[in-house]
């Protein structure tokens, strides 16, 4: 179809207005995923693993020990609530609470494995999506709260629920640490993280260690 | 691997070695594994006043089917320094159910159910000690003391999570349960076994070459390793771990006797031993 100098005039400036729009940002979205990967996004969205790269994530961190991955386990489980042994734990699906007893948490009858993880699923996945804020451009990825709009961000996960947010940083900076100690010793990731002597190398747990499963 | 039946027959009639070798790449630890297994808890823990009878019961009390990933975690004692690994996956369905770890001398008592795997004497220490399931859970005995009578264990109550004493009630894998009187010594193990069941489930498969591989190659425990001597040469190399591939899945010789049945190692000069054969109580 030939373009009259009217659509012309209207393709024209919808390039401006996408040129303008892009540019009122200061600079692109900053992304957090690796590129050419539809796994890997997929994967940080569900603090998951990526099967075909082998990378593993959870809050947008690349988490290169299987073993701490694993342990942490960072999405939700079904289990027949109906039939729960925990009395603690009957009383925590009520509320989408976390069981000290059992060191698990629960959110919509969904089970979590450690508090980090259900804390984590108070918030919000956003690696992908562009952000207008801009505070919250450039604490995406870290641990903090947006000083425009208040918003709490740990990694990649953005947090409207103050309390949630303040475990999900603290557990965040442990996990960095594990990670950290799992470059030299693999099992000391998990066993760190998780307030276990480590059995290769006796590392000792990270505090403060509130444990897990 | 679980003791979930008692015939010695080779599972899977596949005719040619390719396709075994390429799923014993994929199920090595190092690959990927699906299951989970953060629902098991300590759940029992018995001993007798010397050590030579004891058993750790772990407990799964969800209706979680899958809680299977147990490859490569651990039971461990921090006072005694003792460390079992699993060297499988469990298999079949996990909700409400048990696994028995215990020392050869509670496989042989009277009243005891067939143990999932063989702890050594002593494995935790009966003055206090922490006892830990990878880092799923953990029991401190010097807060809550095993009971030494020979018959009361330390028991987890489930729904509040609190440890106290009671009658033992050892459950396996399988759910069989029991009750033992170790007052009085132990008797001994009968020291007979079969060879090729490496990891004493009662059954010869695949996964009995996995776990002669793990013997090998990551220091994966083994309680009998004459088991592992498939051609009886009185020692353990790769080459037992290929004769059983090709027996299983290649019309290969047999392991040598005791086998299909248990029986006493014929070749017990040799420099393997058997402290104990689960399958063989």
């Amino acid at each position: 179809m030939p373009l009259t100098r009217g659509r012309r005039a209207l393709l024209i400036l919808g390039g401006l207005l996408l040129g303008t729009l892009l540019g009122c940002s200061g600079r692109s979205p900053r992304s957090l995923s690796p590129p050419d990967c539809g796994g890997c996004a997929e994967a940080i969205l569900q603090h998951g693993e990526c099967e075909e790269c082998a990378r593993r994530w959870i809050a947008g961190r690349e988490v290169p020990s299987a073993t701490l991955h694993e342990a942490l386990d960072a999405h939700g489980h079904e289990v027949d609530v109906e039939r729960i042994i925990c009395l603690e734990c009957a009383e925590m699906v009520e509320v989408d609470g976390f069981c000290r007893r059992c060191r698990m948490g629960w959110i919509g009858e969904q089970l979590y494995y450690s508090e980090f993880s259900w804390a984590l699923h108070h918030g919000t996945v956003r690696s992908e999506e562009p952000l207008e804020c801009r505070g919250c451009r450039e604490l995406r990825g870290e641990a903090g709260t947006c000083g425009r709009c208040g918003t709490g961000w740990v990694g990649v996960v953005a947090f409207d629920d103050q309390s949630a947010h303040r475990i999900a940083m603290r557990e965040f900076r442990r996990l960095e640490e594990a990670i950290e100690r799992s470059r030299s010793c693999d099992p000391c990731g998990a066993t760190s993280f998780f307030g276990v002597l480590c059995p290769t190398c006796g590392s000792r747990p990270i505090p403060p260690a509130v444990g897990g499963r | 691997m679980m003791r979930t039946q008692r015939g010695l027959r080779p599972r899977f009639p596949v005719q040619t070695l390719a396709l075994p070798l390429l799923s014993l790449a994929l199920l090595l630890p190092g690959g990927r594994a699906d299951a989970g297994s953060h629902l098991w808890d300590l759940s029992e823990v018995f001993s007798n006043a010397d050590g030579t009878i004891q058993f750790i019961e772990l407990h799964q009390p969800t209706a979680a089917c899958c809680e299977l990933g147990m490859n490569g975690k651990w039971v461990r004692s921090l006072a005694t320094g003792n460390q079992f690994t699993f060297p499988a996956n469990l298999t079949g369905n996990t909700a409400f159910t048990s696994i028995l770890l215990g020392t050869a001398g509670f496989a042989a008592l009277p009243g005891a159910p067939a143990v999932d795997h063989i702890i050594p004497d002593n494995f935790f220490s009966t003055a206090g000690d922490t006892i830990e399931l990878f880092v799923y859970d953990s029991v401190n005995t010097t807060s809550f003391p095993v009971p030494l009578d020979g018959t009361s264990a330390l028991q987890k109550d489930h729904a509040t999570g609190v440890w106290g004493t009671g009658p033992n009630s050892p459950t396996n894998y399988a759910g069989s349960t029991g009750n033992v009187d170790a007052g009085g010594p132990p008797p001994p193990a009968s020291g007979d076994m079969v060879r090729g069941d490496t990891n004493a489930d009662g059954t010869v498969t695949i996964a009995d070459a996995i776990a002669a591989l793990g013997y090998l190659f990551q220091g994966v425990q083994v309680d009998c390793i004459s088991a592992l001597d498939i051609d009886a040469s009185g020692g353990v190399d790769i080459g037992d771990a290929i004769q059983l591939l090709g027996y299983l899945f290649s019309g290969g010789a047999a392991p040598q006797p005791p086998f299909p049945s248990c029986g006493p190692d014929p070749a017990a000069a040799g420099t393997t031993t058997c402290d104990a054969h689960a399958a063989c109580p």
